[in-house]
């Protein structure tokens, strides 16, 4: 109750602070337009790539074709072409390392009103100063005007997933000698908005970090049940980690053992369940095939799961229901 | 037959699309082939690995590529295919009036091949009945033969109406089948310790619908969306019915599968734009998920989750901003069962609630730095209702500070460092120890355990020339599991259960351009994983002895590659080269440290022969050759090779038996009847391939 009544403290105080702050916000720029046939004579070849982008349509309401053109994202030119050119002089240059938020400002200031768009604000790519021509590229008309494909794209700063992705039990994400993937980092992630306040990283033994990733669903389960309804449930007997996180079992994004699971079985059981019986067991190379120790059958094979089916859960009633071996 | 209707169907609307189009639109595209010819050596597993999300087995393939796009200043049609005829084919057909609406329709199957060639004694591999004599041939080499495998086919559509802005309305609906065979395993006889274990083929036959709609108001200030999802998920097949083995009790001779379900969800988002550069954001969500099984008849499945959101974003001055957020999420189980009555019978249904309270700022200093501390505190509740209290989860609550710093001082260098640590505290409520001595019951979950994380990252991306970009990143984490639970067993005190994790990852990237004429790449990854673990051997084990052991497990994973595009004759022929490799090293370190417990990992088992040094052992090298001539502006061929090996050992798959009998009898304790799942994933793959596309 008392972090509640803090945090309740800390929005009001938030409030105050914006009530009361008088510094104003980024001044309106006045400065003449100079027309987009001006910057044809210089830059002709960007002229032609945003010709045929999305951009440049004007059955688009409130598009660049609608408004300044090229001037609707740089800024009005005049001053620009007075002093004879030359890159970031008397225009907004989308440059390596201008600011991110004020790049993605100019975007934002006409996507904001859309539902991809409208929280980009909490966006974690916004929050690490990511901004959209990192990805983006407004001229031409490349699918969703992505600079590359995923997952290249997405891999050029995550290399960690890329990393990933190579390991040998994995999502169809980065195939080899494919015509095309079958899975993308946005089929799960999206990259420019979204909630995701979830503290993922908080619940998963392998991934770092616990800020929100961005994820398209309110929680973790609900995001792995879409393709994997079968693992909804409810089931009468429940396996309280596979209810509560799958990544409490499983890496998503690529793992070196059999159906991404963290670590190998009977290690990851075990992690919960060192209790009498067959769990305590020591399972040693004498539980190989070939060794001579016993409880082999808990070992080879598949494990944990040459007996344990069910692990997300079981509807047989009963005990067999209840160590999920029905 | 399915495919081939609907390929029909898409081509049908294609064409009549394109007469209304064409008119007014350009229209261009492309089509092409590329035939393969695949040479794969390897057992029945090697070949589902190499093909595991492929459909390029053996011998000559021809996949076809073809694409029609029409865009107009009004309107837009893109139709889109990928390897028609076979098992990884895709189709979509994308339209709509710009500013108006935008409509799709597409089609798409995913296979998943685990392991081909498995061996089963049951007949009826597939379906909902597996028989067998009672007393099943030993001789595998008798067994029937089938391919754990399964496919995904996926048809939907949708609509986005925006020509009322700034209302919009967005549907869309999908239906997937799931259909084929994966891994299963049961202990013969259900009662504890289970006897010998059957693996066997588990049917797949999944349906599953999502119907969306989403209607909303998008205009600054405010934004407003209202969502609703339906989804149903459908299992033909609810029970695997065993005859004739295992005989234990007919009444068990089942294995249950999948209920079929329905999820209903609703949703609203809002955000509300505020004076100085703010804005608040909520997002509140309803869901209830009902199951029904058929052999469970007076099970009602219910689980209900509520979420809530609200964010609040600021950015008054240039250089500041700051989010504070905070997030409920509950999962409510509202089952009921009728049946059952025995304490130890009745179902445990579990329930959790999450709540995040989380500030972060963000802070721009002169000399393009960028720092921003944050800190959360998230409290996770869990009920496990009617469960034994030395089996309940505890409530965590964690506090989560971090710091990340961005610079971007320099024209030629980026760098960003951060750090993160999480303080996790456990609370067990029910009994004041956690570990019961008088009957050895561990109650320390890892995950949910007292532990303290501490995480560092370095990211670099570094370009001293213009033609070179270099990135390097470094992760390094490590967990203590501190407060783990302290066992107090003759007479010794220690820590049991994972003790520590650690995780450090190296990564590297290099792109350099040589002039117009050659493009260099490559990248250096490495990681290594390691978990301690201190184990108590119960007395209740395979043999009598009791005591410590520890096991600790290392994995070391590191992979490399080298490309390079060579424009041989710019604009015309170019080469495309390129190497992958990745190896991985499991290791598992087990020290006993009482001599009673040597007797149940085996005769002859002594600390320096007990350790098993492979776990997931695998390296897999990939070179690719392509060569790429562009004949005319319409016309481009290609043509080249690709080698592709992968060797993979593992401790419980090496020597691999279909029957195991474990020193007894196979139907002993200890035995396992398996079907090769898995097994002899090592392969080795030579393509040769040559294609043509054709622009227009």
């Amino acid at each position: 109750m008392r972090r509640i009544i803090f945090f309740l403290s800390l929005l009001l105080l938030s409030g105050a602070f914006l009530l009361f702050l008088s510094l104003p916000g980024n001044t309106a720029e006045n400065r003449g337009y100079a027309g987009s046939e001006s910057c044809k004579d210089c830059h002709e070849d960007y002229d032609q790539s945003y010709r045929i982008s999305v951009h440049a349509k004007k059955a688009i309401p409130g598009a660049p074709a609608n408004r300044q053109e090229c001037e609707s994202c740089h800024g009005p030119g005049s001053q620009h072409v007075e002093e004879g050119g030359g890159r970031g002089i008397g225009v907004f240059a989308f440059t390596r390392n201008a600011e991110g938020r004020a790049k993605s400002g100019k975007c934002i200031s006409c996507h904001e009103e859309s539902k991809v768009l409208a929280f980009w604000n909490m966006n974690r790519h916004s929050t690490a100063d990511v901004s959209c021509d990192d990805c983006h590229s407004v001229h031409g008309r490349k699918e969703n005007l992505l600079k590359t494909e995923e997952p290249d794209l997405c891999f050029g700063c995550h290399r960690d997933i890329r990393f990933q992705t190579n390991k040998q039990s994995r999502h169809p994400v980065n195939e080899k000698m494919v015509t095309h993937q079958k899975l993308t980092c946005s089929s799960c992630h999206d990259t420019m908005g979204g909630f995701s306040t979830e503290p993922v990283g908080a619940f998963s033994i392998r991934t770092s970090f616990g800020t929100n990733k961005m994820i398209r669903a309110d929680a973790v389960n609900e995001l792995c049940f879409k393709c994997h309804a079968e693992k909804r449930g409810p089931f009468a007997w429940e396996h309280a980690p596979a209810a509560e996180n799958c990544l409490h079992c499983h890496e998503p994004h690529g793992s070196n053992h059999s159906n991404l699971l963290v670590t190998k079985q009977p290690l990851l059981c075990r992690n919960c369940h060192d209790i009498p019986l067959h769990p305590s067991q020591p399972y040693t190379s004498f539980q190989r095939f070939l060794g001579t120790g016993g409880g082999k059958n808990r070992f080879i094979g598949r494990s944990c799961l040459n007996c344990h089916q069910n692990i997300h859960g079981s509807n047989f009633p009963g005990e067999a229901g209840h160590v999920f071996v029905r | 037959m399915r495919s081939k209707a609907v390929i029909v169907g898409l081509l049908f609307s294609l064409a009549s699309f394109s007469a209304v189009y064409s008119e007014e639109g350009n229209l261009e595209g492309e089509i092409g082939a590329t035939g393969y010819y695949v040479d794969l050596k390897g057992e029945e597993g090697g070949k589902a690995k190499f093909t595991e999300y492929k459909d390029v087995e053996e011998h000559w393939r021809f996949l076809g590529k073809a694409g029609v796009e029409t865009d107009s200043e009004t309107r837009f049609l893109k139709f889109k295919a990928y390897d028609m005829g076979y098992d990884t084919q895709r189709y979509t057909v994308d339209g709509g009036q710009w500013g108006k609406f935008k409509a799709n329709v597409f089609y798409d199957e995913i296979p998943h091949n685990i392991t081909h060639g498995a061996r089963t004694f049951y007949s009826g591999a597939g379906g909902d009945t597996l028989a067998s004599p009672e007393n099943p041939s030993l001789n595998f080499n008798t067994w029937n033969t089938f391919d754990y495998s399964t496919e995904r086919r996926k048809l939907g559509g949708g609509m986005k109406l925006e020509t009322l802005k700034p209302f919009y309305f967005d549907a869309s609906y999908s239906r997937e089948e799931k259909k084929g065979i994966k891994p299963a395993g049961i202990a013969a006889n259900p009662a504890s310790p289970g006897t010998f274990a059957i693996e066997f083929p588990e049917p797949v036959d999944y349906t599953t619908s999502n119907l969306k709609l989403e209607g909303g108001y998008a205009k600054n200030p405010l934004f407003l969306s209202f969502n609703y999802l339906y989804s149903t998920f459908d299992n033909d097949i609810q029970t695997l019915r065993f005859v004739g083995f295992p005989a234990f009790d007919p009444e068990t001779n089942f294995l249950t599968l999948p209920p079929p379900n329905s999820h209903h969800k609703f949703a609203f988002k809002g955000a509300l734009k505020l004076p100085y550069n703010s804005k608040f954001s909520s997002n509140l969500a309803g869901g209830k998920t009902t199951s029904d099984h058929d052999f469970f008849q007076t099970f009602d499945g219910e689980v209900k989750t509520n979420n809530a959101d609200f964010v609040l974003t600021s950015n008054p001055v240039r250089f500041l901003d700051t989010k504070i957020y905070y997030k409920h999420y509950e999962r409510d189980n509202k089952s009921a069962q009728s049946l059952l009555a025995e304490p130890e019978d009745v179902p445990h249904f579990f329930d959790y609630k999450l709540d995040t309270f989380g500030i972060e700022a963000g802070f721009r200093f002169p000399g393009r730095l960028y720092l921003r501390p944050g800190y959360r505190h998230v409290k996770t509740e869990r009920e496990f209702v009617g469960v034994e209290p030395e089996k309940a989860l505890p409530f965590n609550k964690d506090n989560i500070y971090s710091l990340e710093l961005k610079w971007t001082g320099l024209d030629f260098l980026s760098a960003r460092v951060g750090y993160e640590r999480l303080d996790r505290e456990a609370d067990f409520r029910t009994f004041t120890s956690d570990f019961l001595a008088e009957t050895g019951e561990l109650a320390s979950p890892f995950i949910f355990s007292p532990q303290e994380r501490d995480t560092y990252k370095l990211l670099i991306d570094l370009y001293p020339v213009e033609q070179l970009s270099l990135g390097l990143g470094y992760k390094l984490k490590r967990t203590d599991y501190k407060d783990d639970i302290l066992a107090r067993i003759s007479g010794l005190d220690r820590l049991i259960g994972i003790t520590k994790d650690t995780r450090d990852e190296f990564s590297f990237s290099a792109d350099y351009n040589l002039g117009t004429a050659t493009r260099l790449f490559g990248y250096l990854d490495y990681e290594k994983l390691r978990f301690d673990h201190t184990h108590f051997k119960h007395a209740s084990g395979f043999s009598p002895g009791e005591g410590f052991w520890t096991e600790d497990q290392e994995e070391k994973t590191f992979a490399y590659g080298i490309g390079a595009d060579i424009y041989v004759i710019p604009n015309k022929l170019t080469f495309a080269v390129l190497y992958d490799y990745i190896k991985s090293d499991g290791f598992s370190d087990i020290t006993i440290f009482d001599a009673d417990v040597f007797p149940s990992a085996g005769p002859g088992a002594n600390n320096d022969n007990i350790d098993i040094s492979n776990l997931c052992d695998y390296t897999k090298r990939g070179f690719s050759f392509k060569a790429i001539y562009y004949a005319t502006r319409t016309v481009t061929l290609t043509g080249g090779y690709a080698y592709e090996r992968f060797n993979f050992s593992s401790a419980e798959l090496d020597d691999y038996q279909f029957v195991n009998p474990s020193g007894g009898p196979v139907t002993g304790t200890n035995g396992a009847f398996l079907t090769g799942a898995y097994k002899d994933q090592s392969y080795r793959a030579n393509i040769i391939f040559a294609g043509l596309t054709y622009k227009f």
